[in-house]
C-alpha cells in the first residue's frame, strides 16, 4: 500500500495532489499533511484525487477530520476529480452532500 | 704474491709475535685510510677501537696461543679518521710465532642484519597487531554470541507474547461474537446473518431484537477501520443500542443517542476519533411498516416477491462525524413476503456494483438459507481480492 502526496501553493490555494491508495496504513500520513493546511485560518485547499484508485473508511475519516477543521478555522476544502469508486464512497455515506466536490476545475490538472 | 694480496677483497695484515704490525695489504690500508708507513711497526691496537682492544686481549690471545688459529672473531677496527668498521677476523699463527690476520668488513652484513631485525620487528609488530585483532575478534564474537543468545531469548519471548496475544484475541473474538444476536424464525419474521472479521476482531456489529409482540428492531453498524480499536468501539455501541432498542426507544432517538455517544467518547481526542456508519430498521408487523434511518451506511435492499427493488439509502453522514445532525426517520409500508438485505461495505465493495441487487432479485422464490449460501459463495468466489481485506457482515430478513 502506497500513497504519494505532492503539496504546492498556487497563489492563495494549497494544492494537494494524491496518488495511490488511502487506507489504514497511509491515512495517518495524509492526515498529518492535510490537517495543518485546513487549520490555517481562512485557507483554501484543493485536493486532487484522480490518481487515487482505492480508499477505505479510514481514508474517508481523514477527509471528515479535514472538513471539520475547516469549520473551526474558517478555511475551505475542495475535492477534485474523484474516480468513480471513490466518488461512490462519498455518495453512499451521504458525504457527497457535505463536501464540495468538483469533477474538474479550470487551471487544475 | 704480494700483488695478489693487495687485490684481495678482504684486509690482510701480518703480526709479529709481540703483536706489532709487520705488513699489510692495500685493501686494509684502504679500509682504514692509512698508508703503509703509518701502520707498519705499530702495535696492533692502533687499528682497534677501545672496546675492541680489550676484547682482542680477552679472546684473541688465548685462542691463538692455544689453538693457533682464530675464526670469525667479531671486532671493530678504527680508521685513521676514527670511523668504526666492524669486521670478522680470521688468524693463523706461524711456526716462528708470527700471525697472519685476515679481516672481512661486515658493514653490509650489519645492514642486512639491521634490515632483518627491522623486518623481524615489523613482523612482530604485525603479529602483535594480529593477536590484538584476534583478541578483539574473539571479544566481538563473544559479544555476538551473547547478542544472539539475547535475540533468541527475545524471539522466544516474542513468540510467547504472540501466542498469548493470539489466544487473547481469539478469546476477544469469541466474546465479540457472543454479543451478536442469533438467527430466529417466527410467524412474523425470519432473520439470519453472516459475520466474518478481516482479522480476529471486527469493526462491524449488529443486533436484531423483538421489542414486543409485533415490533422488532434491526441494526447494523460499521466502525471506521477494522481490528482491535474498531472492535472495542463496537462493544461500547452494542451495549448502548441493545439497551435502547429493547426499550422500544424511537428510531431517531436510537440513532441520535449512538451519535451523541460517539461524540462524547472522542470529544477532544482527535487521535482516537472514529466514526461509524449505521442503519436501523424498526419493523412493525402489525401495521406492516418499516421505519428506518441510514446514517452513511451502504443502502439496504428491499425486494418484493414481484422482484421490485427499493434501496434504503443514506440520508445523513455517518455517526460521530459532524455534531448537530438531525436524524430523520423514513417510513414505508412493506408487502408480505418481502425480503431485506442489510450489509456493510466489506460485502458490497468486492462485488460488481449492482451485483447484490441482481442476486436478491434472482432468488426471491428461494429460501433465506439458499440466498445466504449464494451470497457467501459470491463473496468467496467472485469478490475482488483487492477489496476483501475488510470485515464482512450482512443480515437477511424475510417479512412474513
Amino acid at each position: 500500500m502506497n500513497l504519494t502526496i505532492d503539496v504546492s501553493k498556487n497563489e492563495d490555494v494549497h494544492e494537494v495532489k494524491l496518488s495511490g491508495e488511502i487506507d489504514v496504513y497511509t491515512a495517518p500520513k495524509l492526515k498529518d499533511t492535510l490537517l495543518p493546511l485546513t487549520q490555517e485560518r481562512g485557507s483554501t485547499v484543493h485536493v486532487y484525487l484522480d490518481k487515487i484508485h482505492y480508499m477505505d473508511s479510514t481514508g474517508l475519516g481523514v477527509f471528515i477530520s479535514a472538513l471539520k477543521s475547516t469549520k473551526e478555522y474558517d478555511s475551505k476544502i475542495l475535492l477534485i476529480n474523484l474516480q468513480e469508486r471513490v466518488f461512490r464512497l462519498f455518495d453512499i455515506t451521504g458525504l457527497k452532500e457535505v463536501f464540495q466536490i468538483e469533477s474538474s476545475i479550470r487551471g487544475g490538472l | 704474491m704480494n700483488e695478489h694480496l693487495d687485490q684481495m677483497p678482504s684486509g690482510f695484515f701480518r703480526l709479529s709475535k709481540d703483536y706489532f704490525i709487520l705488513s699489510t695489504n692495500k685493501t686494509l690500508l684502504n679500509i682504514l685510510s692509512y698508508n703503509q708507513a703509518e701502520l707498519v711497526g705499530k702495535f696492533v691496537h692502533t687499528i682497534f677501537s677501545n672496546s675492541s682492544s680489550a676484547f682482542f686481549q680477552l679472546h684473541f690471545y688465548p685462542l691463538i696461543t692455544e689453538k693457533n688459529r682464530v675464526e670469525e672473531l667479531y671486532i671493530e677496527l678504527k680508521s685513521k679518521s676514527g670511523k668504526i668498521i666492524p669486521v670478522l677476523l680470521y688468524a693463523n699463527s706461524l711456526h716462528n710465532g708470527e700471525m697472519l690476520c685476515n679481516v672481512v668488513p661486515i658493514t653490509k652484513r650489519n645492514q642486512y642484519i639491521d634490515q632483518l631485525l627491522e623486518a623481524k620487528k615489523i613482523a612482530e609488530k604485525r603479529l602483535t597487531e594480529k593477536n590484538e585483532l584476534n583478541a578483539q575478534l574473539k571479544l566481538t564474537l563473544k559479544r555476538l554470541e551473547e547478542k544472539q543468545e539475547e535475540l533468541l531469548k527475545v524471539n522466544l519471548e516474542n513468540h510467547q507474547y504472540k501466542k498469548e496475544t493470539k489466544k487473547e484475541l481469539e478469546l476477544a473474538k469469541k466474546i465479540q461474537e457472543t454479543t451478536l444476536t442469533k438467527a430466529f424464525d417466527n410467524h412474523h419474521l425470519q432473520i439470519d446473518s453472516h459475520y466474518k472479521a478481516s482479522s480476529e476482531l471486527s469493526g462491524d456489529i449488529y443486533g436484531f431484537y423483538q421489542i414486543n409482540e409485533y415490533q422488532y428492531g434491526i441494526i447494523l453498524l460499521d466502525v471506521m477501520g477494522h481490528g482491535i480499536s474498531s472492535a472495542l468501539i463496537t462493544m461500547s455501541l452494542e451495549t448502548l443500542f441493545q439497551r435502547l432498542i429493547t426499550k422500544g426507544v424511537a428510531t431517531d432517538l436510537v440513532i441520535q443517542e449512538l451519535d451523541n455517544h460517539l461524540h462524547s467518547y472522542f470529544d477532544n481526542n482527535e487521535e482516537a476519533w472514529h466514526y461509524c456508519t449505521a442503519i436501523y430498521l424498526f419493523v412493525d408487523t402489525e401495521n406492516q411498516t418499516i421505519e428506518y434511518i441510514n446514517a452513511g451506511h451502504p443502502p439496504a435492499l428491499y425486494v418484493e416477491t414481484s422482484g421490485q427493488l427499493k434501496e434504503l439509502q443514506s440520508s445523513t453522514p455517518p455517526l460521530g462525524s459532524f455534531k448537530g445532525i438531525e436524524f430523520r426517520t423514513t417510513k414505508f409500508t412493506y408487502t408480505q413476503g418481502a425480503r431485506i438485505l442489510l450489509y456493510t461495505d466489506g460485502v458490497s465493495e468486492p462485488l460488481e456494483h449492482g451485483h447484490l441487487s441482481d442476486i436478491l432479485k434472482a432468488y426471491t422464490a428461494d429460501s433465506l438459507k439458499t440466498l445466504k449460501d449464494k451470497l457467501m459463495e459470491s463473496l468467496e468466489r467472485e469478490g475482488e481480492e483487492y477489496y476483501k481485506n475488510d470485515d464482512q457482515c450482512f443480515i437477511l430478513m424475510d417479512l412474513k
